[in-house]
């Protein structure tokens, strides 16, 4: 546990308050849970920031706030459909009234609620440096950053979404309450173009699929087995463990995605 | 210093902003905001509502609360003044063991204050975060329902639950058990709310090998610190060689540990223990010990136990205290005898053999198997292997105790107060009259508290030290060194004829023990002992084998063997009605016993000696498996939309048993009140089953008396007298039979005395309601008030006090028949359970509403256990799913959406008002069902547990 918690009440408190030895406390629910992957000395705790809570429509987007609960944006009428679903595979609804969405985009866990998602959504993400200035990027080139090492110390300050993208969302795991193996997430336009494949594979990492994203691009009637095939040889290290063999888990990676291309045509055809 | 408002109360609580805010509710007093997880969000055992929203307050930190308003469970109302929602939730039965009550009761609070009238959709959501073992989900439901109705029109509409036996007035009724108001307001009930305020603390050191040797432990660095009060190692404490099972003395269990060994045979093994004035201290300690290890070669499988040369896990030297073999100086000559390994003792042959791994063995029964496959039509053979299962109770192993006056005071969660007494006993050495055990509510046994595993080592530094001292798993101890379900390889081969019959059956069990034997023979003989026996076949053999191996411990778990030899049996009987080409159902109702058949079989199936050759009793099993099938429309196919998605349907026909006949014990002493009330001291150990609530009606139907006359005292080896205990089903048959013995009797005293103060004839006396005895020659009447007051009036003739005890040869066997309609996707492998149907007969259900709750759960559990729960230990023993998400429970969220409990009535002749057990038998039923129903779905046989998707694929060649 930390020894230091530091209550923020604006954004730029915040910020000041970074330090090396500090990370920014959201929900609580990844920081203060057993286990944790995040150890700090201090917490500086975003809750009291107002202005990174709430949800708002502006132009074609719809901006959810960093401090937005899981439950939060369940209930919103203005969130789209596959967004409020991917905040419920959080299974438990005590958890979800602690979660953020922001806190479990910048926590990176490779069985992330969200991350695959936003992936396959192309959302973008705000967020804010020691210096205070707005940045924005989408979420795959946040996550590519993050992986390089960059933007360690930045404050998501929302998620924006495109309410008109369609978004197919599949989590394998034990229980509804278990960590998944595989959180995969399939976006595509209204039009069945743009294609985005998100993906969370337990003990390999969070990844945007593009790869398989140029297959389809290139062949939209791409065969079952060119995927499948596809799978096998994903460049990722995907590991036999405790969530199931490597076989296992290249096998549902591509089954799944054969399942979204089929189930996205009959969408668009609807 | 942080200011909130906890409970409507402005509150300053002197704690550090970094601190949990669990721990500033328990510094306020709100101990009924409890931990289940260590923080890990999973229970819900720490909900409150913070600024009108449930949250973990483990997850909070006492900062963030910080002008924040804080409602917990025990704001709603207390044991005498009840709310609404706390009422239904006892009156649906959903209050058991409860752990979890008082959170689960201010979540429906919530739920009810947001939203009058919430969907069954609503009920789920707002449960999600809460886990419940022992009652399941489905009963919340209904709960929902009693509330909306209580709040509509003022009383409830629906029916709780079918009632028995309309003669009686509290026996087989829908009355609340007696302990539930005190739960579900999160009174004191547990051992962690009666610990004193100089408690110190004891933490244990465990093993991080699997196999080694202790050589040698430098404790100084650790005694040095301040605060710390004792180190506890091999090389000070008493060489007192026993076992953790609770079982009667002579147990059918080697004595093969003590309370620190110097060599540990498993990770998590105890090393050293500490004792200090405070937990953070007894840490630092614990990390300042330095131990010398010498690792040894370990197995972790069977196979592996049972390998020429395999390491041997106990290596000392065997000593018997009965029935000694005539060269056992020969054979002990060839174990290494090294001091460090120890000895093993069995208190009478058990068939074991250290030399080989082997803890314990039986072989038997009855026909000619051989030739009889030979002779049948159809033979089949596979073997079924099942896994490591932890009990994961909400509350975990606890224990504090404390020296007065030269007595050593043992407050215990417990199924077996007297065993802990007696083990105890030998560790310390102290007579059993200087150890008094209190046994306090239970939040969660399942089997793993009938061992006795942390009060023996609490006892001893308590009498080593003089100090209070408390000590608590951690959910991680919890799944490493406790006691699991044992691993067992259940091999199968099973002959019938084209007409149905089944002609022959065998079974191989190879069962893991891990590194003791505490029921290492027990266990896996219910794998035969409760299973056989529900065939009517004159050609049945069994061997059974127990290895030791360096996994962690295996032990008592709800249903002990039978759900691993029911899987086995019933899978081959699907297996082989296909291969006969006669349906499933045809051949069960063909096979099954009935009433009056003789049980030949279990001769050879007795704990460690012959067994009660019996002949079926009271017998529900065909009316179970009748309506079963008229319920999941057997034979009818089921289509789904989807065509990855395919739809099967499988059922198993199971038995339990109700306690040990011709071993088991029960004793009861009912007493007369100055007022006419009476109480019941019970030997009993009610683990939230219910067993107090059934002393209680089944004295108050004998003595005519209302319930809330009667109070029943229980688990307390100072005021009781012997019970062996809660387990093997025997709690109710057992300790219900014992109070309905002392009823009785103290029914015989009060219309003597009555007899006596009216001057008239006894037989013309008769007991009535409310409490008094009416003269049927004279008509008439005294008051129990006024026979007791005169009874104990300085010339009367004392007071009323009665014995009961209970011991019998009799037999009575609850039977049943699970069934399951599952979804199984052949595209991804998933697989949902979407209808499950429990139908058992349990005989009169005393506490009905509870006794579908406990089918409920039990069930629930067991589709758990079938189709994902499952410790996984890696190539050293470590067990890298330690924790409750990586492990995976089922929450409200893997409920079947169609789940049905149903009660078969049927009258047992010697259970108490014809009861027999419930709650055990609902464990067996699952995994058969289950994967009959896979089987039926898409083709391909799951043997093995966990049924999950991967092993699905595997079987569907959709991976190799």
């Amino acid at each position: 546990m930390a020894d230091k918690l530091i209550i923020a009440g604006t954004i730029k408190e915040a910020l000041q308050a970074r330090c090396p030895d500090a990370v920014f406390l959201a929900g609580g629910t990844e920081i203060n849970r057993l286990n944790s992957s995040v150890a700090a000395g201090t917490l500086i705790s975003l809750k009291k920031i107002g202005k990174l809570h709430g949800i708002r429509k502006d132009g074609d987007k719809v901006w959810i706030g960093a401090c937005t609960t899981f439950q939060e944006a369940v209930e919103s009428p203005d969130v789209p459909v596959w967004f409020r679903e991917a905040c419920r595979l959080m299974a438990s609804r005590t958890k979800r009234n602690m979660a953020t969405v922001g806190g479990n985009t910048a926590i990176l866990r490779d069985d992330s609620y969200l991350v695959p998602a936003l992936l396959a959504a192309r959302a973008i993400v705000v967020y804010t440096e020691k210096s205070g200035k707005n940045e924005e990027c989408c979420v795959c080139r946040y996550l590519d950053m993050r992986k390089a090492g960059k933007l360690g110390d930045a404050l998501i300050l929302r998620i924006g979404i495109d309410p008109d993208r369609k978004v197919l969302l599949k989590r394998y795991a034990n229980t509804a309450m278990s960590h998944s193996v595989m959180n995969l997430a399939y976006g595509f336009d209204p039009d069945g173009k743009g294609i985005s494949i998100g993906a969370a594979l337990k003990n390999t990492g969070l990844f945007k699929l593009r790869s398989a994203e140029e297959l389809i691009a290139a062949d939209p009637e791409v065969s079952e087995e060119t995927i499948m095939e596809w799978a096998r040889k994903f460049e990722a290290k995907i590991p036999t463990d405790m969530f199931g063999s490597e076989e296992y888990k290249r096998y549902l990676l591509g089954t799944t995605i054969v399942k979204f291309i089929a189930d996205a045509r009959k969408e668009v055809l609807a | 210093m942080i200011n909130c408002i906890i409970n409507g109360k402005k509150r300053s609580i002197d704690i550090g902003p970094c601190a949990r805010l669990r721990e500033l509710l328990l510094k306020n007093g709100n101990f009924a905001v409890r931990d289940s997880d260590d923080a890990e969000g999973f229970c819900g055992s720490d909900t409150v509502l913070l600024d009108g929203i449930p949250v973990f307050s483990n997850l909070v930190l006492a900062g963030e609360a910080e002008g924040c308003e804080i409602r917990t469970p025990d704001s709603l109302g207390n044991s005498m003044n009840l709310t609404v929602v706390q009422q239904a939730l006892i009156d649906a039965g959903v209050v058991q063991s409860a752990y979890n009550a008082p959170a689960a009761a201010l979540l429906m609070t919530w739920l009810f204050e947001t939203n009058p009238d919430p969907s069954r959709e609503d009920v789920k959501d707002v449960l999600s975060g809460i886990f419940i073992r022992d009652a399941g989900y489905e009963q919340y439901y209904l709960a929902a329902e009693l509330i909306k109705e209580k709040l509509k029109y003022g009383e409830y509409k629906t029916k709780i639950a079918p009632e028995f036996r309309p003669h009686l007035k509290s026996v087989g009724k829908n009355k609340p058990k007696i302990d539930a108001p005190q739960l579900v307001s999160g009174e004191r009930a547990f051992v962690e709310d009666y610990v004193d305020s100089d408690t110190c603390y004891m933490v244990v050191l465990r093993s991080p090998y699997a196999h080694a040797y202790v050589n040698k432990i430098d404790t100084s660095k650790a005694e040095a610190l301040p605060g710390v009060i004792k180190v506890i190692t091999a090389y000070n404490c008493p060489d007192v060689t026993y076992m953790s099972a609770g079982q009667g003395n002579p147990e059918p269990s080697p004595h093969d540990r003590k309370l620190l060994n110097k060599k540990v045979r498993h990770v998590g093994d105890r090393v050293a223990a500490i004792v200090a004035e405070t937990l953070e201290e007894a840490i630092e300690a614990r990390n300042l010990i330095e131990v010398e290890y010498e690792p040894l070669p370990a197995v972790f499988t069977v196979e592996e136990a049972m390998a020429e040369g395999a390491p041997l896990v106990h290596n000392g030297y065997v000593q018997y205290n009965a029935g000694a073999p005539a060269d056992l100086d020969e054979y002990n000559a060839k174990l290494s005898g090294d001091e460090r390994e120890g000895h093993v003792l069995y208190q009478f042959p058990l068939h074991g053999d250290i030399l080989h791994n082997v803890a314990a063995s039986n072989h038997g029964g009855i026909g000619d198997v051989d030739k009889a496959f030979a002779e049948s039509d159809a033979v089949v053979e596979a073997t079924y292997q099942t896994s490591q299962i932890q009990h994961t109770p909400l509350e975990t192993h606890i224990c504090f105790s404390k020296m007065e006056n030269g007595r050593l005071i043992i407050y215990a969660s417990t199924q077996v107060p007297y065993h802990v007494r007696r083990i105890v006993s030998w560790v310390t050495g102290l007579s059993e009259n200087k150890i008094h055990v209190i046994k306090t509510r239970v939040g969660g046994g399942y089997g793993s508290k009938q061992d006795i595993l942390v009060e023996d080592l609490t006892g001893y530094a308590s009498f080593v030290t003089g100090r209070p001292v408390l000590y608590h798993n951690t959910r991680e101890e919890e799944f490493i060194a406790n006691s699991t379900r044992h691993p067992m390889k259940v091999y199968v081969k099973m002959g019938g004829n084209k007409d149905g019959q089944i002609t022959a059956i065998y079974m191989k069990v190879d069962a893991n023990t891990g590194p003791y034997g505490n029921h290492a023979l027990t266990v896996p003989m219910n794998s035969c002992s409760k299973t056989l026996p529900l065939f009517k076949c004159d050609n049945m053999k069994y061997d059974l084998t127990i290895y030791y191996t360096n996994t962690p411990p295996a032990g008592a778990y709800q249903g002990y063997g039978t759900p691993k030899g029911t899987y086995g049996l019933m899978m081959a009987m699907r297996e082989l009605a296909d291969k006969l080409g006669v349906d499933y159902k045809d051949m069960v109702l063909k096979n099954h016993v009935e009433e009056g058949y003789m049980l030949e079989i279990l001769r050879g199936l007795g704990e460690g000696r012959e067994g009660n050759v019996v002949p079926v009793g009271s017998c529900g099993l065909r009316d179970a498996v009748l309506k079963g099938c008229d319920m999941i429309e057997w034979g009818k196919r089921v289509e789904s939309d989807d065509p990855d998605w395919k739809i099967g349907k499988g059922f198993a026909m199971i038995m339990q048993g109700s306690g040990l006949p011709g071993l088991d014990h029960a004793n009861a002493i009912t007493k007369l009140e100055m007022d006419g009330s009476v109480i019941v001291t019970s030997g009993a150990a009610d683990i939230g089953t219910g067993l107090d609530t059934i002393i209680a009606k089944v004295t108050s139907d004998i003595l005519c008396l209302p319930m809330e006359l009667i109070t029943v005292l229980s688990g307390d080896t100072d005021s009781g007298a012997f019970d062996t205990g809660s387990y093997a089903s025997s709690g109710t048959f057992f300790s219900g039979n014992a109070a309905v013995v002392a009823a009785n009797n103290l029914k015989e005293k009060i219309l003597d005395e009555a007899a006596y103060q009216l001057g008239e004839k006894v037989e013309d006396m008769e007991l009535r309601w409310p409490g008094e005895v009416h003269s049927k020659k004279t008509d008439a009447v005294l008051s129990y008030y006024q026979i007791i007051h005169t009874a104990t009036s300085g010339t009367g003739r004392g007071h009323l006090i009665a014995p009961g005890s209970f011991t019998t040869g009799a037999s009575s066997v609850p039977y049943g028949a699970h069934f399951a309609q599952v979804a199984v996707n052949i595209r991804t492998g998933e697989i949902k359970v979407q209808k499950f149907y429990a139908l058992q007969d349990a005989g009169t259900p005393i506490n009905p509403e509870a006794a579908l709750c406990q089918m409920y759960g039990a069930s629930l559990k067991s589709i758990g256990h079938s189709l994902y729960e499952n410790m996984i230990l890696d190539e050293k023993g470590v067990c890298v799913n330690a924790t409750m998400t990586d492990y995976g429970v089922p929450m409200i969220t893997e409920q079947p959406d169609d789940f049905k409990a149903v009660l078969i009535d049927v009258n047992d002749p010697d259970g108490p008002f014809g009861a027999k057990s419930i709650s055990e038998i609902a464990c067996n039923g699952a995994a058969p069902a289950i994967g009959n129903a896979i089987y039926d779905a898409c083709g391909v046989w799951l043997r093995s547990w966990p049924m999950n998707s991967e092993k699905l694929l595997r079987a569907l060649g959709k991976i190799n």
